[in-house]
Order: C-alpha cells, then structure tokens, then sequence
C-alpha cells in the first residue's frame, strides 16, 4: 500500500479503527467492559458531548466557536431542574432549550452588531452566563426530588431505552442525522460552509451573513441545552459551580478530533461524533481500571494531539520549503 | 467631525486601556475612600501580579499569531513544584527550578506546534489538559503549603508597594526591552503580519517560534510562582481558567488575535484594570456571583466599544496615494 | 448606437484623497470598452462604485438607460451587472455549481434540487464551451477555471454588462487567448464587457474603445483602431516616456552564478545555465512551465533532488531563504501581498527587515534606531519611495512604492545575485521606469540579475540574454539578436529550441 493510499484510508476511518482497537482491547483485558450495562454508560456519556458537539460543528464550520457552551449548559441545567421540582416534565424540557437557545441568540447578536471579536464576546458571556447560573441557585445544589411520576418521566431522557437502544444514542443519532440533511441538502446548510469557507465573497454573493451566524449561534445554545437536559436527567440534580465547567474545550476537542478544519468551510459531523465516542471508550476504560480521575485529562489530552498529529504530520509547517509547498 | 472622532480613535488606540483605567480609579475612588487608602492600593498591586506576568509571555505569543491555552496549567504545575521544592532547594532555588520547568513546558509546546505541525490552537488544548493532569499526579491531589520565611516574605512590601508588583515591573522591562529593541521582537511581529514574507525574509520562523512559546511557558511559572506567593501555597486546580482570562488581558490591552500588532503597555494596563475592578466589587460587597457578571459585562462593553471604533476609524485615515486596501472591510475578527 | 451604461459627474472622496472627480464616459451596447489607468487613478474605486460596493458621492450612474443607486452587491447583480474582482469572489470548499448559484439555490420544499442546480450549470458551461464538472470543489480548480466559474456566475444572473478587473494578470498566453474567445462569444451575443488591464497590448487587442483616467479625472476615451500605446501611455501618464530601455551590456565580466544539472520532481529537469555579473538575465515561460520553482530553488524553498549550484566559484547548497541571503542572494516574490508585505507594520520595519541583525549593536541583541532610519533614508532616496513618516503603516502606500520598499529590502542585504519575479506587475508607469532604471544602475555595478517576468516586451528590452522554459526544461538560449517575440513564445510553447545543442 503506497502512502498516499494510506493517509487516504486514515482520513476517512482514522478514528473509528481507532476506536475499534480501543473496544477490541478493553474488551479483551477487563471483563466487564463489554456488556450492556457499560455500553450505556458510555454512550450516554459519549451522547452528551457529542449533541453539543453537532452545533459547535457547525459553528466552525461557519468560521467561528463559542466559549460559553459550557455556561449555557449549567443554566439550562439549573433551570430545567428547579422548574421540574414544582412543575411538569415538558414544561421543565421547554424551558431549558429555551434558556439555551436565547443565550446562543445573544451571543450571535452580540458578535454580528456590535462587532464584539468571537473569542472575547463568548468568553465574556462565559463568564456572565456562569454568574447567572449562581446567582439563580444561589450558589446551591439542586437535586431533584419530585412526584415519582415526574422523575420517572424525565429520567427517561437519560436513562431510558427506545426500541432497547439507550434514548440518549437514539438522540445522538438523531441529532446528527438532521444536521447532516441540513448542512449538506439544505440552502442554510450550504450558506454556513460558504460563509466559514470566504465570508468576504458570501458577503457579496448577497448572503445575509450575520443572520446566518446569528442562526449558528442559536443553534449552539440550543444543543447545549439538550445535551444539559440529558445529563441532568442523568444525575438528577445540579450543581451550578461545577456544572459544565471545562465543558466547552471537551467540546471544541472532540470537534477538532473529528477532522472538521478551525479554518471553516468543511463539516466532518460524523467525526465529531466518533470523536465523542472516543473519550467516552478512553474514559470509561480508566474507570473500570479505578484509575483517579484527573488521569483522564492526561488521556484526553494526549488523544487529542495524537489524533492531530498524523493529520499536522502530513502538512510540513515549518521547514521553509514545506510552508512553501503548503501556500499556508 | 470626522477629523474630531479620528483624533479621538487615534488616541483611543495608544492609551485607551490607560484612560478606561484612569477614570474607573477615579470614580471608585470618589465614591468610596476607602479605595484610596495606601494598603488597598498596594493590595490591588498585588492581586494583578500572577496574571499581569504571564500577560507578558502570552502577549509575546499572540502578536506572533498564536496562542497558549496551557498557561493557566503550566502556573499551576510549576507553582506546585516550586513550593514543593522549598524546603529541599531554598526558596530561590525552587523558583529556579520552576521557571526551568515552565520554560521547558513551554518549549515542549513550541516543539508540538513546529515539529509536529499542530496548530497552537489545538496544541495548546492539549497540553493544557496533558499538564494539569501532571499537577494532579505530582501533589496527588493535595495542597502543597510552606511557611518558609523568605517564602512568605515576598507578599509582603517593599516601601508600600509590594516586592511582587516590582518584580512584576522588572518583568515587563524585560519584556519590553525583548519586544521593542532586539531583533527578536521584531521578527516576532513580523511573523505575526505576514509569515510567508517572515520566511523570505530570511527569519528563522520556527526557531522564533519555538522561543516565544518557551517564553509564555517562563513568564507563566513566573506568574504561578507569584501566585504561590500570594497563597502561601499551591493546589493542582489553582489558575484553572486562568488562561482566558490572561488572553482577555492581552486583549482588551490592545493586542489584536490576528497577530502581527500589539502592546504590552496595554496588556500591564489591562491586568492592573482586572485588579482594580475586582478590588472594587470586594470593596463594595458585590456578591461573588455578580463579580462573575459584572466582569463580563466590561469586557463585551471595553470590546464592543472597540469594533465600533475600528469601524468608524476605517473611514478617517489619510492615505498617500492609493487610498485603498482592496477591501473596506476587515473581516474575521477572531 | 446605444449607451448601456453613462457615467455623469461621478465623484468619490476619501478623506485625503479624490478617488474619482467628475469622471464621466459613456459605454456603448455590446462592445468591449477598456478602462486604463496607473494606479491610484481610479479604476478600482470604479469598478466597486458600479459594483455596489460602495456608492458615490455626487454624480449619477445610468444603466440601461435608469439611474442606479446600488446599496449593496447583490443590487447591482440583480440589475444586470457583475464585477469579477481580480481575487475572485468564491467559495473555495463549495462545488462549482454551488458557486455559480449561491444564493439563489433551485429547492424542491427544503432541500437543495440537485439535479436542476448541476444541469442548469452546465447549460452555462457549455455556453462558455468550458469543460468542467459543476460538482468540483473550487478549491482545486486552476486559475483559469476559477475566472471561468466567475463568468458563469455573470451569466447566470443575465448580465448585461460584465466587469473584469485584471483579468489576465495570472493567466497564461493560452489561457488569455481562450478568455479572449470567450469575451468575443459573450460580445456577439450582446453583452458589453468594461476590461480593465495593465497590459496595453492585450487591451489593444481585445477592445473596441479606450477610456484613459488619470488621478480620479477622466481624460479620454479613444477608439482602438484610431490610436496606439505610445498615445495611450502618453495619456496615462500625462508625459511622454522616452524609450528607457537603452542598455548595453558587456560579456567580459566573471561568471557570478553557475546553475548545472538542476532537479526537482517534474518541476525542473535538467537546467543549466550561468549568468555573469552585471548581467541581466530574463528568464521567460508560460504559466507552469517552472520559472518560478527555479527562482525558489535558488533561494532555498525547494529541496533539489540533483545538481549544482555554483556561486562565486564555490559550490553551495542553499537550504533555507537565511542561507541565500547570508550567500549575497536578494529575492522579490511575485505576489507582493500574500508574500512580501508585512501588513501593519511601518514602512521602516518592512524595509530592514532582512538585515536587522546587522543593525544591531555589537552583540547582535540591541537594535540601533538610528543606523535604521539611515538604512531607510539613503534607499528611500535611491529609488524614490514616497511616504509620509517612517512609522507609517506599509498598507498605505501605491502599489509601486511597496514594491520599491520590497526591493530596497533584497537590496539592502547588498546582495551579488538578485532574482525578481515579475518586479512591476500591477504597477503604474510611472514606478516601472524607476525600477527599469534602478535594474541598470545595479547591473552597472555589477549585481548579476535573474528577472523572471511573463511581460514579454519587458523581457525583451530589459535582459541582456534570456532563457525559455518550457515544461521544466530549458528550450533557449537566447542572446540579444535572438531575443525576439516570435522566438520567445516559440520556445516557450515549446515549438522551436534556439541555443541548445542537441
């Protein structure tokens, strides 16, 4: 096989052999690893990153990321939890997505009218947001104690089974299914990749590009917040210091880790969910090894810059023949 | 009119950081007296020094175009080796020996990112979780403390100003002295504005950017150390979140993401800013939530004000001959 | 004969500058007008005028016979005008199809009707007679190909008037050529194309009519059959330009540079040649016949598989740009944007930066301002680059003076060998007579010269030989008899081989 043919092969399936060889091995090395009960755990975890993952695809995709997911998460989740103490499931549900959509608003608005740098804008609001979370809890857990019959219901988003899949793999799939009709078959779709891909040229084709980005925002907020609905129907309770914190870099990881470029302009959504799926197998093989849990931020480190290496690899930067063959 | 709002932007440009600083100083010291008192002074002086010095390096890093999300990890790593060390090296003889730690943490990045060819994005990303797993695993999870005296001597003052916030000027010196008047300042811009040009130009572009990450790594384990000063102690989760917080320093000082511009006197002036604001919300008992909140709110506000700025300033400047960068309009402001 | 487009009065001021005053012309139905100009002069403030990109200030645009007042791009498309920037305005991850119909998307419900949006492209394409599949990513077209998609966009929205702004600057002869049957094809079925080029003979051999400006102002408009370049440049100019070219040039000097045998991949095979000191060597080519390769192999961009490279008698190996310059090896880039500028920083910075290290103190470390304003001052008054302070930003300068700062910047290495890769493209007359003027100065002092450039009139009067590429390989020799037009497009299209032993 020449080479070509294997950087080919690797761009494509990379990750999934990768994740393959990991399932293979944990399952052969501990016995616990490779039953139902694990496979939902992890893909439960997996399924979380990954939603929240969907959007923070697109928003790269449109040129731009957002720091404050993390913060957006622990708000929804606070929201959704204090609500469903008194109130019903789907009123709890609403809000949550509500909260997490409006927060994406707000980001897109401030980014495209006051023309506020991405970076700054959504670390502000990272911060604001995560001040809103406390103040609304008042620095306090919530747990979720209510009727049965309501925790029944709304542990159903997290622990439940459809057709004997757990609901949180069914969401994934469901959600990355729709954004890929929609990023690759839809006019908006097209428009994002166009505008990650030379906003100055969309600009003049016509596009109205800060409602685009404005909409790609939204969007973020909105898969933020399914993704906190899913957790805290995990957990079943809230705590809106630690909720989320560190979340948005997990996400923008397991992007990146998919194979979608920082530049913009091209989507791997599937990567990103294989990506999710990744840490998710890495971090719950350290568990059952009942290794400490800061140890999973040296295997999530260390998977990210392997995984990116092969593809930093091909690309010779820094040589200046290879930064010139690049055009970089 | 427009020549009013030009001469108002020119000057916005080189010392607003400085005048937002002035006037906020201003009014928190109107409205409370309290602020205006010596040792409140001399504590907001204090508080800005851990970030104000790693500001030094990541300012270095961003006007070259990149960028260096591990340094709130590195702080906290090297700040957790240098207390553990006292009692074995002494107290300089630790901090020697961090700074060679953050040194070396950050060449390592500067290898990743030239040798393996990862952006300093990702690179960064992960090595920020690659060595604060390396600050748990070396405290095991558990506060490092030491009470030795010349240790705990250096939070102290010198004179009413704290022994910190001078080393903190002897490190901007530096720093200034590295940027503005050697040749490896300039070709730190140089790289940031136009890298292809850089390398026609004869600059050695990896060596310099192996430099400059291994001096974000040098100024972060010296603002860990003074953290640890400050603490009399150092945990593995100490400066967690740091790291955006100091990019939003450089930032809000002036420095554009882009690369290829920037000012460490802006950057001193933001991180003295932070300080000030959040001593004020202590001083007037804003609860810690709001602080979160309120600090926020200055940055999009300071940064809105900003784009605004530039928009309008675009309008009001005197070409030679051509008046005309192709496009009027700068986009991809990241 | 009817007017598609008049232009009455059109003024545009930016604060310091007159972009455009008073300018006023008229474009008649279905011809190919050119619209000429050294920079500054107002051509692309124009061009972004009738595009939409910005409006004017006093003065009215009349299309089809209807005042315009475009507040945006999409505007002016919809009237029935498109503009193709000299970058071109494309999506690079998008497929051709997408390209041509952003915005506008054909959809069945919600989704995007793939089959109409590809069968509706190459309707298009085929109108052009371009063979391309509507489903290729941008990315991966050759230039030509991507002004091609830019074309079809234009028709796809029915324009009446098309705008080409540079459209050659990249392109090979043969690919000017087809944009040439193109242009004619799209003039015969009744659009009016407005041509904006630098290169006089092309204008003259595409256009019917000839609109000169000259600072912002309109100064004629002239008929192509009825005038000539010398009347045209005059006209440009305001002066008229003597013929610069006298050289002489003196085969006794020492052999400064010796390339024998040198290979990489398919780009060059097998190349050969010396050149002399003060010698100007041109070094003519279509586009991808290798000229460029050549000139970044000799300035240490290229890993060369095989061969030699002979440099003041010693053999040298060049590996990196900062070897070249440390060997007296001076290097101007082609694209003076993307890679010779240093945007943002100050007119000061971008000229020494090759050479700060020598300015500094004794240690290397501390850098001597004033050794530097003495570096700018005496090459700025050598070459005569305009500006306003040192500290000002490069951005702000014409074309042809940020050119002149880029090569005081290969020239302050004090370089023996310098290689210029198309040294006055997109310059105004103007600059290219000072630059001309400065290539002698430094051949006379006995600088060997190695100008690459696809100006073939250029070449001709500048080197004192030339050679010929053609697909990586040497095709001629030629010396100053031998230097003609016909010979040198007959060796670069590789139909003859003059010089070569066999």
């Amino acid at each position: 096989m020449s080479q070509q043919q294997f950087w080919k092969i690797w761009e494509r399936f990379g990750l999934f052999i990768i994740i393959l060889i990991g399932v293979a091995g944990l399952s052969l090395s501990i016995p616990n690893f490779a039953t139902m009960t694990n496979f939902r755990n992890f893909i439960n975890q997996a399924a979380v990153v990954a939603i929240a993952g969907a959007g923070m695809t697109l928003a790269i995709t449109s040129g731009g990321f957002d720091l404050s997911v993390g913060s957006v998460f622990a708000l929804a989740a606070c929201f959704g939890a204090r609500i469903l103490i008194d109130g019903p499931v789907a009123q709890s549900i609403f809000v949550s997505l509500v909260v997490g959509t409006g927060i994406g608003l707000l980001n897109g608005l401030i980014i495209t009218k006051l023309r506020v740098p991405t970076f700054i804008a959504t670390l502000a609001m990272m911060t604001i947001v995560r001040g809103a979370a406390l103040i609304y809890t008042k620095g306090r857990d919530i747990n979720i104690i209510t009727e049965p019959a309501r925790e029944a219901a709304y542990k159903f988003f997290g622990g439940g089974y459809i057709f004997s899949l757990p609901v949180p793999m069914v969401l994934m799939i469901l959600v990355f299914v729709v954004f890929y009709v929609v990023l690759n078959h839809t006019a908006f779709g097209r428009h994002v990749c166009a505008v990650g891909s030379n906003e100055q040229a969309a600009i003049y084709s016509g596009l109205n590009v800060d409602r685009i980005k404005i909409a790609v925002f939204a969007i973020v907020g909105l898969t933020a917040s399914i993704a906190a609905v899913i957790q805290t129907s995990q957990l079943m309770g809230v705590n809106s210091g630690s909720s989320g914190l560190g979340f948005e870099l997990q996400v923008i990881a397991v992007v990146v880790l998919g194979g979608t470029s920082l530049r913009g302009g091209k989507a791997k959504l599937f990567g990103t969910m294989a990506g999710a799926i990744l840490v998710a197998i890495a971090n719950n093989g350290l568990n059952l090894y009942n290794t400490p849990i800061f140890y999973q931020y040296l295997v999530f480190g260390l998977i990210l810059l392997l995984a990116v290496s092969m593809d930093g690899l091909k690309n010779k930067f820094y040589t200046p023949a290879g930064a010139w063959a690049q055009k970089i | 009119m427009k020549q009013i709002l030009n001469k108002f932007g020119r000057i916005w440009e080189r010392a607003g950081i400085f005048i937002m600083l002035a006037a906020l100083a201003a009014v928190f010291a109107a409205i409370n007296p309290d602020f205006r008192k010596a040792n409140n002074i001399s504590n907001i002086l204090l508080q800005c020094t851990p970030i104000g010095i790693a500001a030094i390096g990541m300012t270095f890093a961003i006007i070259s175009g990149a960028f260096d999300l591990s340094v709130g990890s590195t702080m906290a790593l090297t700040a957790c080796v240098t207390v553990s060390l006292i009692g074995v090296l002494g107290f300089y003889g630790a901090v020697a020996a961090g700074l060679v730690l953050g040194f070396l943490l950050g060449l390592v990045n500067g290898l990743i990112v030239t040798k393996i060819r990862i952006s300093p994005f990702i690179a960064t990303l992960g090595t920020l979780w690659v060595y604060r797993a390396f600050a748990y695993i070396y405290t095991q999870n558990k506060p490092v403390q030491s009470t030795d005296a010349v240790f705990t001597s250096w939070g102290e003052n010198f004179v009413y100003v704290p022994r910190l916030f001078i080393v903190m000027l002897f490190c901007y010196l530096a720093g200034f002295f590295l940027l503005y008047k050697t040749p490896f300042g300039r070709y730190v811009f140089a790289i940031g504005s136009n890298r292809r040009a850089a390398i026609l130009s004869g600059i050695n572009v990896a060596r310099v950017t192996l430099f400059v990450f291994a001096l974000a790594g040098l100024f972060g384990a010296m603002g860990g150390a003074a953290l640890a000063v400050r603490l009399w102690s150092a945990k593995a989760d100490t400066a967690s979140g740091y790291e955006l917080m100091i990019i939003a320093a450089v930032v809000l000082g002036g420095t554009s993401l882009k690369g290829g511009s920037g000012t460490l006197a802006g950057t001193f002036g933001a991180a003295i800013l932070f300080a000030v604001i959040y001593n004020a919300m202590d001083m007037f008992q804003v609860q810690s939530y709001w602080q979160k909140i309120a600090l926020g709110g200055i940055l999009l506000i300071a940064l809105s004000l900003d784009g605004l700025r530039r928009k309008y300033m675009m309008l009001a400047i005197e070409p030679v001959q051509s008046p005309l960068k192709d496009k009027g309009e700068r986009i991809n402001e990241k | 004969m009817d007017s598609v487009l008049q232009l009455k009065a059109v003024t545009k001021v930016f604060p310091g500058v007159r972009a455009l005053d008073a300018v006023g012309f008229d474009v008649t139905k279905g011809e190919v007008h050119s619209l000429i100009g050294e920079n500054g002069a107002g051509k692309s403030t124009l061009i972004k005028i009738l595009g939409g990109v910005f409006a004017q200030d006093s003065g009215k645009v009349i299309f089809d016979n209807k005042q315009m007042n475009f507040r945006n791009t999409h505007q002016s498309q919809l009237s029935g005008i498109s503009v193709i920037f000299q970058e071109f305005n494309l999506l690079p991850d998008l497929s051709v199809a997408e390209n041509i119909y952003i915005g506008r998307e054909p959809k069945k419900g919600p989704f995007i009707d793939w089959r109409k949006i590809t069968a509706d492209s190459e309707t298009i394409l085929k109108q052009l007679d371009v063979n391309l599949d509507p489903k290729t990513i941008v990315e991966s077209l050759s230039v030509a190909e991507k002004q091609m998609v830019e074309i079809a966009k234009a028709l796809s929205f029915k324009a009446r008037l098309i705008i080409m702004d540079e459209p050659t600057a990249a392109l090979s002869e043969k690919e000017t050529e087809k944009l040439f049957e193109v242009i004619r094809a799209l003039k015969a079925q009744g659009t009016t194309i407005l041509f904006v080029s630098h290169r006089l003979k092309e204008v003259f051999a595409i256009s019917d009519r000839i609109t000169v400006l000259r600072d912002g102002r309109f100064i004629a408009t002239k008929d192509a059959r009825q005038t000539n370049e010398e009347e045209i440049i005059r006209l440009m100019v305001g002066r008229d330009i003597n013929s610069f070219f006298a050289k002489s040039s003196d085969h006794s000097q020492s052999v400064m540079l010796s390339v024998r045998d040198l290979n990489f991949q398919d780009n060059l095979r097998d190349i050969s040649f010396d050149v002399r000191c003060g010698q100007i060597l041109g070094v003519a080519g279509l586009m991808g016949c290798g000229k460029t390769q050549l000139a970044e192999a000799l300035y240490g961009l290229l890993p060369i598989e095989r061969g030699e490279i002979i440099l003041n008698g010693r053999a040298v190996r060049i590996d990196s740009p900062q070897k070249a310059i440390e060997l007296g090896i001076g290097f101007v880039s082609e694209e003076r944007k993307e890679n010779g500028i240093f945007p943002g920083l100050s007119v000061l910075h971008n000229l020494t930066m090759a050479i700060i290290r020598k300015l500094s103190g004794r240690l290397g470390i501390k850098l001597d301002a004033q050794k530097e304003r003495d570096t700018l001052r005496s090459y700025a008054g050598r070459l005569d680059i305009r500006y306003h302070r040192p500290g000002q930003e490069i951005d702000f300068l014409s074309g042809g003076n940020q050119q002149k700062v880029l090569l005081a910047r290969a020239l302050a290495s004090e370089c023996k060998v310098l290689i210029l890769c198309e040294p006055t493209r997109g310059i105004d007359v103007g600059a290219k007579v000072e630059i001309y003027s400065l290539m002698n100065e430094l051949a006379k002092k006995g600088v060997a010269i190695i100008m690459i450039s696809s100006d073939l009139p250029e070449v001709i009067s500048m080197s004192d030989s030339c050679i010929t590429m053609y697909h990586g390989r040497i095709t001629g020799y030629l010396n100053k008899e031998q230097m003609t037009e016909t010979n040198i497009v007959a060796c670069a299209v590789g139909q003859k081989t003059v010089g070569i032993e066999s």
